[in-house]
C-alpha cells in the first residue's frame, strides 16, 4: 500500500445543543464519535452509511469546513509537509484546498446561476493565483475538454446544461487547482442511471490519468462495489467495519454490514434472503450504551449492551468493531 | 381472472388544444388482482404521469388526449376513469377507497398540521360510515398492522415528529385504510435508506399477499423492481418500449434501451470495469427525435427506418413485447 495521504485519528465532532437561554444545555449531537482511518494515495476509499451516520460530517471535517471537537486529521501536502487539518484557521486553510477539493451531490444548487461556466471554472484558478486572463481561458477549455464538455459552451450559464453536464462542470471546477484528494459527497445520487454511469466512468478515467485519490461518500453500495478500493462502513458516528471492497462484499464481518449488503438488490444476491433489521437508527443525541448497534442486532449479547467494542484488526484482514464478528468466509 | 385495471393506448399531453406536447404516448398495460406491475424508466419518461392518470390525478395543464383506463369494480360494469369528471363524485368514490396511492416524498404528502391519526380518520370517514371513535380505533389498528411500535402514540403525533421510514409507514397505513383493490406506489422507497427500504418493501409485499391487492410499483431502481414485480414495463420518453414477465425482460431484454440501462447499473457490473453508458442524455419532450425516439442514443441500429419510421410494438416471445425495428 502507498503511504497514507490523509489520516484521521480518533476524530470526534459533537454539536452542542441549547435548550434556550438560561436553561441547562441539552445532550450534544454526537455526529462523529472517534473515527480512525487513512486514505492511501491513488486509492478510492468509500465511506458508506445511512442518513445520520455522520458521513457528511466526516467530509466537512476533512475539508476543514468545520473543526473537530477532538482527535487529529493530518494531510501530507504536495511539498511533503504534514498539515494538521483540524487546527487550520482563516487563510491557512487555503493551503488545504489546493490539495483537497469537494464535489457536491446536487448539481443544481452547487453552481452559481449568475456566473458563466467559464467564470465558475476559472474562479479557483484566480483564487489560487494559478492563471489569469487568456491563460486561464485556455486552462478552462482544457478542463472542459477533459471532463467531456464542449469548450465552445463556456460562455453559457448553468441553466443551459443538463444534470449530468452540470455535475461535469462541478468536477472541472474541483480539478482546476490540480487537487490530490477529491472528496465526492454523494456525487451521483441525484443523477439518472445512464448519466450516473457516465460520471462514474469519468471518475475512473480521471483517476487513471491524473493519479487522483478519492474519498467517496455515499449510501449507494452498488456504486461502492464498482468504484472503491477500500470501504469504511459507518453507523451512528462510528466506523463499524473497514476492509478492501472485495473482502467486505464477500465476507462482511459486522452484522450491520451484513444487513446493509443484503438490502441492496444485485445480481449475486438474488436468491439470498434479505435481512430486515428491526427498529430505527437511534438518535445521535442519545446513542445506546455499549455497542451502538446492539438494539437492532440479531446477535447481541449482554456484553454488547454494556461495553462498546473496540475497533480491532482482524487476522484475516480488515478491521471491525464487534464483540462477536461474523464468521470469515474465504 | 379479470383485469383489475386495463389501460389502453393512453396518451397525455401538456399545452393548448392545437399545440400539445405529448408526455405519454399510446401506453397500454393491465393489472390483475394479486399481481404486481413494475414500471421503470428515467426521469421524464412519463411513468408517474401514467400511473397518476389511473387515480384521475393528471396535474393541471395536462390533458388525456386519447385512450381509456377501465377499472373493474368488485361488482357491476367496468368504469372508464378518463370519462369521469375531474374531482367529481364518481372519481372521489374510487380514489382512496378502491384505488389508493403511495407517494415518493412522505413529508410532502402528509398534512403538517393534522395528526397522523386524524388524517387516517378523515380518509376512513370519507368512504365508510364510521363514528369518530370507531374510526380512530381502526386507525390505530392500521398503524399497528404496518409495524408501528406504539400505534396509539403515533396516532396523536404530527408528521414532523416521525422519521422517514415511519412517515412512509403512516402513508401506507393511510393508503390501506379502506382496503383498496389496487395500490399505486410511486417511488415509495426512493427517499429512504437501504435498510429502511428493505423494511418497507417487505411490508408492502406482505400486505399485498394478505389482501390480494393489485399493485403498480413505479421506480427507477431496476434491482428493486426485479425483486417485487411479476411483470415489468420499461418506459422511455412517454412510450412503453418493452414489457413482459420480469424474468424475461431483465434476463433477456429485447429492446436496446433496456439492455443499455441494465448494463449501466453498477450493481450488475464487474467491480472496476468501465460501465457501459448511453450516449447523451434523455432528450427534452419538446425535441422528440423523429422515427424511434431512442435512435440518437441507440447502439444497435436496425437500419435507416429507425430515423424515419416510428416502430410499432412487436411480439418477441409470448407476452414479451418490444417497440423496436430489430424485432420486425
Amino acid at each position: 500500500m502507498n503511504e497514507p495521504l490523509l489520516t484521521l485519528t480518533n476524530v470526534e465532532k459533537h454539536f452542542p445543543q441549547s435548550n434556550g437561554f438560561l436553561k441547562p444545555a441539552a445532550a450534544p449531537v454526537r455526529a462523529v464519535n472517534g473515527i480512525s482511518f487513512s486514505i492511501a494515495e491513488g486509492e478510492t476509499t468509500a465511506l458508506v452509511g445511512e442518513s445520520g451516520c455522520g458521513k457528511s460530517t466526516a467530509a466537512k471535517l476533512i475539508t476543514s469546513a468545520i473543526t473537530p471537537s477532538a482527535g487529529k486529521i493530518t494531510l501530507r501536502t504536495r511539498d511533503g509537509n504534514i498539515l494538521d487539518v483540524g487546527s487550520l484557521r482563516g487563510r491557512a486553510r487555503k493551503a488545504l484546498w489546493r490539495d483537497v477539493q469537494l464535489i457536491f451531490q446536487d448539481p443544481f444548487s452547487s453552481l452559481n446561476p449568475r456566473m458563466t461556466v467559464k467564470q465558475i471554472i476559472a474562479e479557483p484558478l484566480r483564487n489560487f493565483d494559478i492563471a489569469h486572463g487568456q491563460e486561464a481561458t485556455d486552462l478552462v477549455a482544457d478542463l472542459m475538454d477533459r471532463v467531456g464538455l464542449q469548450p465552445g459552451t463556456m460562455s453559457r450559464y448553468p441553466h443551459a446544461f443538463s444534470g449530468g453536464q452540470r455535475q461535469r462542470i462541478g468536477i472541472a471546477r474541483a480539478l482546476a487547482v490540480k487537487p490530490r484528494l477529491v472528496v465526492g459527497d454523494e456525487p451521483v445520487s441525484a443523477l439518472d442511471v445512464s448519466v450516473a454511469a457516465q460520471i462514474l466512468n469519468l471518475f475512473q478515467s480521471l483517476k487513471k490519468d491524473l493519479g487522483l485519490t478519492y474519498l467517496l461518500i455515499t449510501h449507494d453500495l452498488s456504486v461502492v462495489r464498482h468504484s472503491a478500493d477500500r470501504v469504511a462502513v459507518m453507523y451512528l458516528g462510528n466506523i463499524v467495519e473497514e476492509n478492501t471492497t472485495a473482502a467486505l462484499f464477500k465476507s462482511p464481518r459486522h452484522p450491520y454490514t451484513q444487513a446493509l449488503l443484503s438490502a441492496v438488490p444485485s445480481q449475486d444476491n438474488q436468491d439470498k434472503p434479505r435481512i430486515v433489521l428491526t427498529g430505527e437508527v437511534a438518535s445521535a443525541r442519545n446513542i445506546p450504551t455499549g455497542c451502538p448497534f446492539h438494539p437492532r442486532c440479531a446477535y447481541a449479547t449482554d456484553v454488547c449492551r454494556l461495553t462498546a467494542p473496540t475497533f480491532e484488526q482482524l487476522p484475516t484482514g480488515g478491521r471491525v468493531a464487534c464483540h462477536t464478528p461474523l464468521e470469515f468466509m474465504p | 381472472m379479470k383485469d383489475l385495471i386495463r389501460v389502453d393506448e393512453l396518451s397525455i399531453g401538456f399545452g393548448l388544444k392545437n399545440w400539445v406536447i405529448p408526455a405519454v404516448e399510446g401506453v397500454s398495460f393491465s393489472v390483475k388482482p394479486g399481481e404486481t406491475l413494475g414500471i421503470v424508466g428515467e426521469s421524464g419518461s412519463g411513468k408517474s404521469l401514467s400511473a397518476r392518470a389511473i387515480l384521475g390525478l393528471v396535474p393541471p395543464g395536462g390533458l388525456i388526449t386519447s385512450g381509456s383506463i377501465s377499472y373493474q369494480p368488485e361488482s357491476g360494469d367496468a368504469v372508464d376513469i378518463t370519462s369521469l369528471p375531474k374531482n367529481g363524485r364518481a372519481i372521489r368514490k374510487l380514489r382512496g377507497a378502491e384505488i389508493a396511492m403511495i407517494f415518493q416524498e412522505p413529508m410532502a404528502s402528509l398534512s403538517p398540521v393534522h395528526t397522523i391519526g386524524n388524517q387516517i380518520v378523515t380518509t376512513l370517514r370519507q368512504h365508510a360510515d364510521l363514528s369518530a371513535a370507531a374510526a380512530l380505533s381502526r386507525a390505530i389498528e392500521l398503524l399497528d398492522q404496518v409495524g408501528m411500535a406504539s400505534p396509539a402514540i403515533i396516532a396523536g403525533q404530527y408528521a414532523h415528529q416521525l422519521s422517514g421510514g415511519m412517515r412512509q409507514r403512516a402513508m401506507i397505513a393511510m393508503a390501506l385504510s379502506c382496503s383498496p383493490r389496487l395500490l399505486v406506489c410511486d417511488e415509495p422507497t426512493t427517499a429512504l435508506d437501504a435498510t429502511t427500504e428493505a423494511q418497507v418493501v417487505e411490508l408492502l409485499m406482505k400486505l399485498q399477499q394478505d389482501f390480494n391487492m393489485g399493485m403498480i410499483f413505479i421506480s427507477h431502481n431496476i434491482g428493486l423492481v426485479s425483486e417485487i414485480a411479476d411483470r415489468v414495463m420499461v418506459m422511455y420518453l412517454g412510450q412503453s418500449i418493452e414489457s413482459g414477465a420480469t424474468e424475461h425482460v431483465l434476463k433477456s431484454p429485447a429492446h436496446p434501451y433496456t439492455r443499455a440501462l441494465l448494463n449501466a447499473l453498477p450493481a450488475f457490473a464487474e467491480a472496476g470495469a468501465e460501465l457501459a453508458t448511453l450516449q447523451g442524455a434523455v432528450p427534452d419532450l419538446t425535441a422528440r427525435p423523429t422515427g424511434c425516439s431512442f435512435h440518437p442514443r441507440c447502439a444497435e441500429f436496425a437500419g435507416p427506418q429507425c430515423e424515419t419510421e416510428r416502430p410499432a410494438i412487436q411480439v418477441v416471445t409470448n407476452q414479451h413485447l418490444a417497440r423496436c425495428h430489430l424485432h420486425e
